[in-house]
């Protein structure tokens, strides 16, 4: 009897002790990443609208961006795209009657104004859902940012530094509107740097885009900077539209201020991998299906560019 | 009968050391399986709790003379002089740090810990820091550049209570922030708090933290974690304008704080034209939301004597109602 005790007992207390025991609690919110971000890579759609309102109701997706955050690994990478790429737009035949567009009408849409896309995320929603239709490319975050929030923004952290690499002209003129290097912009200057437009060229103004970002990017990161971050996010958060928690920000923020400038990877498709056709005037369309696929494949992976 | 060549009260005997050496076996295993857990999550947490190391401890300026009795194991209470006293510690990464403490005029004592913002260091608290010690020790003077230190027109602490007071500089952030490091200044918080527990004169069960900006998401966090701990009990924390800017949500901290038994208070206090404090603040609703209008004022510039309620009162508020659960 007293065997059959003790033998109940310690099969008890040795059940029971794992539970009693105190539970240690693990740090809030705190991710396996670095800078407790995710485990693995995030990617973040970065759309700048030809919107000049103060709000998000309408405009076109001028300046397309796809960044790569790799948590594990401390990387980034900027994938750009042409405005003019021709894709399948997903979810508005019915309201809209047309199932493909420019890269750029996959935004405009899907704005609230337009209203064809009753998906979340208005036009970087549908954006995201073009991206996944035409590529099986899946984006988790999006930030899009009008004109009007692009001048304030860098006029804020006050102006950026841009070197151009080769001369800009608009459309229409002969003559250069920005020789060959460097040059400190406001954001006015900034926007008109990245407007400039040569439809001829396909990765002219996608190559200009990706030079402002790295200028906002080293401009945020500087000692005149840094310590005014929290008060601009404060200030601007709500003057651009985005669908990430103020942590994930703040992470993804972390992360970026880690990269070196020059380790951060800025690639777009190739040229000679697209061409124009002549049904259509100013569009672009890839030359083998299924290339701009695997770019995004080997983008995700983290595997191109090299 | 025989089992195997075995006697039955072999038999019985074997089958009851067997039953003992697998329950030993199975309670070994627990506890081995248990600690492994708590390892496993310190390593998963990329900000586990720092050993905070405080290299240099106040010494007693002044002791009470000991009264001498027959009873040898009174030890005697120290009260250190009002003057602040310099804490270097260090965060578990081996990271040095400095602090500041404001001893109080009792022993054991609250202490309130407070956290700066990224447009300066520990200085920025200086001025309400002497005005929580209470020790006579703020000169009331103008400063026509930062209303926070601006101390004449600081309300009159009348609480009669002298506080211990505690502040450090984050890691980068000697005057501003150099360098945008929150992973790292979670790092800081902790160790500041595990720090602060062990200061002289400080009573590890009355704390309170308060912060700016960053800071107010550090407070938050800081005054959470050292709960986790177990190394002291935080009662309450004033944030001035958070933005869940150190990687992790606001909502976190304040909401483990918030529904604790008992609840410990929050202050989330707030100008409308901050998109992020307004977006923290409404994540965690059953905090006390204080907000000043529409005004772009930040973290510190929210410390205004136009403001009404006043804000340093409302600290006083907090820390009472903290202090009195």
């Amino acid at each position: 009897m007293k065997k059959n005790k003790l033998f109940y007992g310690l099969l008890i207390v040795s059940l029971v002790l794992p539970f009693l025991l105190p539970q240690p609690v693990q740090a809030a919110g705190a991710n396996d990443g670095i800078c407790n971000g995710p485990d693995g890579v995030r990617t973040i759609l970065i759309v700048g609208t030809d919107y000049r309102a103060p709000d998000y109701l309408y405009g076109m997706g001028d300046s397309i961006m796809v960044l790569r955050v790799d948590f594990q690994n401390k990387e980034v990478s900027v994938m750009g795209f042409p405005r003019d790429l021709w894709v399948q737009i997903p979810d508005v035949e019915e309201d809209n009657g047309r199932t493909h567009g420019k890269l750029n009408q996959a935004y405009f849409f899907g704005t609230e104004g337009m209203g064809y896309y009753d998906g979340p995320g208005f036009g970087a929603g549908l954006m995201q859902a073009t991206f996944m239709q035409n590529w099986g490319f899946e984006i988790d975050h999006y930030i899009v940012i009008n004109m009007r929030m692009f001048r304030n923004v860098i006029d804020a952290i006050g102006g950026i530094a841009v070197y151009n690499s080769s001369p800009v002209y608009s459309f229409h003129q002969n003559s250069p509107k920005f020789l060959i290097g460097g040059y400190f912009f406001s954001g006015n200057e900034a926007l008109m740097y990245a407007r400039y437009r040569d439809p001829r060229n396909v990765n002219d103004r996608v190559d200009r885009h990706a030079m402002i970002l790295m200028g906002v990017f080293e401009q945020i990161f500087s000692l005149s900077t840094i310590p005014k971050i929290p008060e601009l996010i404060g200030l601007y958060k709500n003057n651009i539209l985005t669908d990430m928690h103020l942590a994930e920000l703040s992470q993804f923020l972390c992360l970026a201020a880690r990269v070196e400038e020059d380790q951060i990877k800025f690639t777009r498709i190739p040229k000679d991998e697209l061409y124009i056709p002549d049904w259509e005037g100013f569009v672009w369309l890839e030359k083998e299906p299924g290339s701009i696929e695997q770019h995004l494949k080997d983008f995700k992976a983290g595997t191109w560019p090299e | 009968m025989h089992y195997f060549g075995l006697s039955e009260a072999n038999m019985r005997r074997s089958t009851l050391i067997l039953i003992i050496s697998f329950l030993l076996i199975f309670l070994f295993s627990s506890i081995v399986l248990y600690n492994q857990r708590e390892i496993q999550v310190k390593e998963n947490d990329t900000t586990p709790v720092p050993s905070a190391t405080s290299t240099e401890t106040p010494q007693p300026s002044a002791t009470l003379p000991p009264t001498i009795t027959n009873t040898p194991t009174i030890t005697p209470i120290v009260i250190l002089d009002p003057p602040p006293v310099e804490i270097n510690f260090s965060a578990e990464d081996g990271q040095l740090l400095s602090g500041i403490y404001y001893p109080p005029d009792s022993n054991p004592a609250p202490l309130v810990v407070l956290v700066h913002w990224a447009r300066g260091d520990q200085t920025e608290w200086t001025e309400i820091a002497l005005w929580l010690q209470n020790r006579s020790q703020l000169v009331r003077e103008p400063n026509y550049n930062k209303t926070w230190r601006s101390s004449d027109w600081f309300p009159e602490n009348t609480s009669g209570v002298s506080l211990g007071i505690f502040t450090f500089t984050l890691r980068e952030c000697e005057d501003q922030c150099k360098d945008y490091l929150p992973g790292e200044w979670l790092l800081d918080i902790q160790a500041a708090m595990e720090t602060a527990v062990e200061l002289t004169g400080v009573d590890k069960s009355k704390i309170v933290t308060a912060g700016a900006s960053i800071g107010a998401d550090g407070a938050v966090y800081g005054c959470a974690s050292l709960n986790q701990s177990g190394l002291g009990e935080c009662r309450g924390s004033y944030a001035l304008s958070p933005g869940s800017l150190l990687t992790i949500p606001f909502e976190n901290g304040a909401n483990e704080l918030i529904y604790n038994d008992p609840p410990r208070p929050i202050y989330c206090v707030y100008g409308l034209r901050d998109d992020a404090a307004v977006e923290t603040c409404s994540a965690v609703p059953d905090a006390r939301q204080i907000d000043y209008g529409y005004i772009e004022n930040h973290g510190f510039e929210l410390l205004q004597p136009i403001q009404n309620p006043d804000p340093l009162l409302l600290l006083l508020e907090l820390i009472n109602t903290a202090l009195s659960e």
